[in-house]
C-alpha cells in the first residue's frame, strides 16, 4: 500500500498507454507544477510503462490497483482498454473517489449502469473524456442546430476514417471485441451526433432501430463499420448513415441535413463548422463569450480541471457527466449486436 | 515474368501504406509471391487483412527467412518520429532496405521517392538528376537523405537501384490529394489561389502501382536509356482547377480560392511561438538542429526536454481556436508554375486513362460520402 500525506488532490493514473503518454501526461504535469494536484500512483500491467510514467510525473509505479490501493487517492484517471474501465473504476467510485474515464465510457450499457450506480453509492463523480464536446467548433455547431436556422433535421450522415497509424501500446485493437473502430473513432462520431442534437440528455433518449450493419469482418473487432439506423423520438424518425473506418479515408464530418441547408461539423479541433446551402459553403465563425481551449490539449486540461476543481468548471463537468453517455452506450449495445 | 516452378518473390517495404494496397494487387496479379515487411503487427493485421491468405507478413528481423528475392520494393519512410530521431531512424530504414536487397540476392531495388525532393515550390522544372540536399521541412529532408543514402550503399553492391519519384498521389481514397481536398471543399477552405492555375503534377495510384510492377518485371538490361531516376506523374499536365472543379461538382459545393499572397489572419502569441519553435526545430534552420541532434545519443534527455516543452505549452486557454492553419505549403503546391513531367521507361503502357482515372475518383467521392445529397428527404 502506498502511503502519502499531501494537501493537494492526489491523482492515480490507471493505464499508462499511448493516450496518457501523448495527451494527458503533459497536462497533468502542468497542473502538478501549478500545485493543483500531485500524482500519487501510475498503474499499468506493464510495470516498465508504469515506471516510465511515474518518473515523468513524480509518482510511484504500481502493477495493479490492488498493489497501489485506492484509499490513498482522491481522484483517478482510467485510461486502459475499454473492457477494463468498469472493473478498474468501480473500486474508486465505491470508495468515494471521483474518476475521469477515457472514452468510450464503458463498452456495454450494463457496465455504464454499474458505474453510475457505484458513483451514487460512493457519492463520487464520474466524468467521461469525450473531449470533442469541448471543441468550440462543436459547441458553436450545437448552438446553430438549437437556433433552428437550418430548419428541422431530416437526415444525418456521420463518417470518419483514415488509414490506421495510432501506435497503441497494447494489441487490444485487434484482440479485444471492444477494440474495433466502432468503439474507438465511432465513439467520437456517435457522441458528436447525439450531442449536436441534444439527444445525450437522459430525459430525451431516443429509441434506435437498426436497418443494416456491414463490417469488414464477421465479428468484432472490425475496422470498417457501416450502419444505417433510425433515431426515434416524439413520433418522428431521423435516418442516420454512419460509417467509420481504419482502412480508408472518409469525410471527417457529421453532416446534419436540415430543411434549409446542411451543417457540416468536423472531427478535428480547428475544423470550422460549415453550412452548405445552394452549393455555397459558409464557414461559421461565431464569437464565443467565454475563454475556450486554444487547442486539443486545452480540452484535456479542462477535463482534468473539471475533475480536480468541480466548482471552478461546472460547465465542463456538466458536459462530461457520466449520465450523458447512457444513450451512447445503448447505441453501442444495439450496433455491436447487430 | 517468365514461368518458373515456384513464383519469384518480391519483398515489399511499406505495404500498409495507401499506395501499398495497389502495389500488392499489381504484384500478385503479375504472379509474384509477396513478402511484406512491417514493423507494426497491429497495423498490418488491420490493413493487410484482405491479403492475409495471399502474402507473407514478416517483421524486419525475420528477413533472413524470406529466402531469395527477385526484387525489393520500398514504399516506406519514417512518417511519425520525433525530429531528433528522424535522421537516425531514416538511415536505419534505408540500411534495412539495402540489406534486404543484398542478403536476399535481389537483382533490383526499386525505391519510391517523391517530387518533394525538389521542394514544395519548384524554382524550375524538375529534372531527373541526383537529389541535392536542400533546406526544407523534415519530410523533404528525409526523402532527399533516403535517396542519397541508398545510392551510396548501392555503389558498393551489385543490384540495380531505380529511384521512382512520384507526383502528388491521387486516387480512390488517396488521403492527401483526393480525400483531403474533398474535405477542404466541404469545409469551405481554400483549394487554390485565385489567378494561379497550378499544374496538378498528379499521379494516379493504380497507374503508379502498374509502373512499379513493370519495373520489377522488366529485364535488368532494359531502361538503361532513362537512367536511375524515374519521374512518375501521369496526370501532371492537368491543372488543379480542372481536377478540383470535377470534385466540387460531385460534392455539390463551389470551390473557395485564397486571395494571392493572403496574409495569415488573426495571428496571436501562441501560434507565433509555435511557429518559432517549428522554424528552429522543424523548418529550414531546423536542418542544422536535426542533424546536430542526430549525432548525439541523448534520446531520453531529448524526450524529457520535449515533455517539459509540452508541459509549458499545454492547455492554453483564451485564444481564438479558429485561427487559420498554415496552408502555405499546400497552396504553393496548388499553384505550381512548373510541371513535374513524367520520365518513364518507354515500354510501359498506362493501364488507366486520364478520363477513367477522374471518373473513378468522382465515383469514390460519392461512395465515401463526400457528396451532398441532391435533395433532402
Amino acid at each position: 500500500m502506498l502511503a502519502y500525506c499531501v494537501d493537494v488532490l492526489r491523482y492515480d493514473i490507471v493505464g499508462c498507454g499511448e493516450v496518457v503518454a501523448q495527451e494527458h501526461a503533459a497536462v497533468l504535469n502542468r497542473l502538478r507544477i501549478e500545485g493543483l494536484l500531485t500524482v500519487r500512483a501510475c498503474i499499468d500491467t506493464s510495470f516498465g510503462r508504469a515506471t516510465w510514467m511515474a518518473k515523468r510525473l513524480h509518482g510511484v509505479p504500481a502493477a495493479s490497483i490492488t498493489e497501489a490501493g485506492v484509499s490513498g487517492a482522491d481522484v483517478a484517471l482510467i485510461a486502459t482498454p475499454p473492457e477494463f474501465h468498469a472493473e478498474l473504476a468501480l473500486p474508486y467510485l465505491l470508495a468515494g473517489r471521483s474518476v475521469l474515464i477515457e472514452k468510450p465510457f464503458a463498452p456495454t450499457l450494463a457496465d455504464v449502469e454499474k458505474l453510475l450506480d457505484a458513483a451514487r453509492v460512493g457519492n463520487a463523480r464520474v466524468l467521461v473524456g469525450h473531449m470533442r464536446r469541448l471543441y468550440p467548433a462543436i459547441q458553436v455547431a450545437r448552438e446553430v442546430v438549437r437556433s433552428g436556422v437550418i430548419g428541422d433535421i431530416r437526415a444525418v450522415e456521420a463518417r470518419e476514417g483514415g488509414r490506421w497509424e495510432w501506435g497503441a501500446a497494447s494489441p487490444y485493437t485487434v484482440r479485444s471485441s471492444f477494440g474495433g473502430v466502432l468503439f474507438d473513432t465511432g465513439a467520437h462520431v456517435l457522441d458528436t451526433l447525439l450531442f449536436l442534437l441534444d439527444l445525450d440528455d437522459p430525459a430525451a433518449a431516443p429509441t434506435v432501430t437498426v436497418d443494416s450493419v456491414v463490417r469488414d469482418r464477421d465479428t468484432e473487432p472490425s475496422h470498417d463499420f457501416r450502419a444505417r439506423f433510425r433515431l426515434c423520438r416524439g413520433g418522428s424518425d431521423l435516418p442516420v448513415d454512419f460509417r467509420v473506418s481504419r482502412t480508408e479515408a472518409l469525410p471527417r464530418s457529421v453532416v446534419l441535413h436540415g430543411e434549409h441547408g446542411s451543417l457540416v461539423v468536423g472531427g478535428a479541433f480547428a475544423q470550422q463548422p460549415t453550412v452548405i446551402a445552394r452549393k455555397r459553403a459558409l464557414r461559421l465563425d461565431l464569437p464565443l463569450d467565454t475563454p475556450r481551449p486554444a487547442d486539443a490539449t486545452g480540452c484535456f486540461r479542462l477535463e482534468h480541471e473539471a475533475l480536480v476543481n468541480p466548482s471552478g468548471r461546472p460547465d465542463v463537468g456538466g458536459l462530461l457527466e457520466g449520465s450523458r453517455f447512457v444513450t451512447l452506450a445503448r447505441l453501442f449495445d444495439t450496433l455491436a449486436c447487430s | 515474368m517468365t514461368q518458373l516452378e515456384s513464383p519469384p518473390t518480391v519483398v515489399l517495404f511499406g505495404a500498409t501504406s495507401y499506395l501499398g494496397q495497389y502495389v500488392l494487387d499489381d504484384l500478385l496479379t503479375r504472379g509474384y509471391q509477396v513478402v511484406a515487411v512491417t514493423r507494426n503487427p497491429t497495423v498490418s493485421e488491420i490493413l493487410l487483412h484482405p491479403w492475409k491468405d495471399r502474402i507473407t507478413v514478416i517483421a524486419p528481423d525475420q528477413l533472413a527467412t524470406a529466402g531469395e528475392a527477385a526484387a525489393v520494393v520500398n514504399l516506406a519512410y519514417i512518417k511519425a518520429e520525433k525530429p531528433h530521431r528522424l535522421i537516425r531512424q531514416n538511415a536505419l530504414l534505408m540500411q534495412r532496405v539495402h540489406d534486404a536487397a543484398v542478403r536476399l540476392g535481389a537483382a533490383r531495388l526499386v525505391h519510391v521517392s517523391t517530387q518533394a525532393i525538389f521542394g514544395y515550390e519548384f524554382d524550375e522544372p524538375p529534372r531527373p538528376v541526383r537529389a541535392v540536399p536542400r533546406a526544407g521541412d523534415s519530410y523533404v529532408e528525409s526523402k532527399v537523405h533516403a535517396e542519397l543514402l541508398l545510392e551510396e550503399l548501392q555503389s558498393r553492391a551489385s543490384h540495380r537501384l531505380d529511384i521512382v519519384r512520384l507526383g502528388n498521389i491521387v486516387g480512390e481514397g488517396a488521403p492527401g490529394w483526393t480525400a483531403n481536398l474533398a474535405q477542404r471543399l466541404l469545409d469551405g477552405r481554400p483549394v487554390g489561389v485565385a489567378g494561379r492555375a497550378g499544374y496538378s503534377n498528379a499521379a494516379f495510384a493504380p497507374n503508379i502501382a502498374s509502373y512499379l510492377g513493370h519495373l520489377v518485371d522488366a529485364p535488368l538490361s532494359s531502361g538503361g536509356e532513362i537512367g536511375r531516376y524515374h519521374h512518375f506523374a501521369d496526370l501532371s499536365s492537368l491543372r488543379w482547377p480542372a481536377l478540383i472543379a470535377r470534385f466540387a461538382e460531385v460534392i455539390g459545393v463551389a470551390p473557395v480560392l485564397a486571395a494571392p499572397a493572403a496574409a495569415p489572419t488573426r495571428a496571436t502569441l501562441r501560434p507565433a511561438l509555435a511557429g518559432t519553435l517549428r522554424m528552429l526545430y522543424g523548418g529550414p534552420i531546423g536542418r542544422i538542429t536535426r542533424r546536430s541532434l542526430a549525432r548525439v545519443e541523448v534520446d531520453d534527455a531529448m524526450d524529457a526536454a520535449i515533455f517539459r516543452t509540452k508541459t509549458a505549452l499545454g492547455g492554453g486557454l483564451e485564444v481564438d481556436p479558429f485561427e487559420a492553419p498554415q496552408d502555405r505549403d499546400l497552396l504553393a503546391i496548388l499553384s505550381s508554375e512548373h510541371e513535374f513531367r513524367s520520365h518513364v521507361v518507354p515500354d510501359w503502357t498506362q493501364p488507366i486513362g486520364d478520363d477513367e482515372a477522374l471518373d473513378r475518383m468522382a465515383r469514390w467521392l460519392v461512395t465515401a460520402g463526400f457528396a451532398m445529397p441532391r435533395a433532402i428527404p
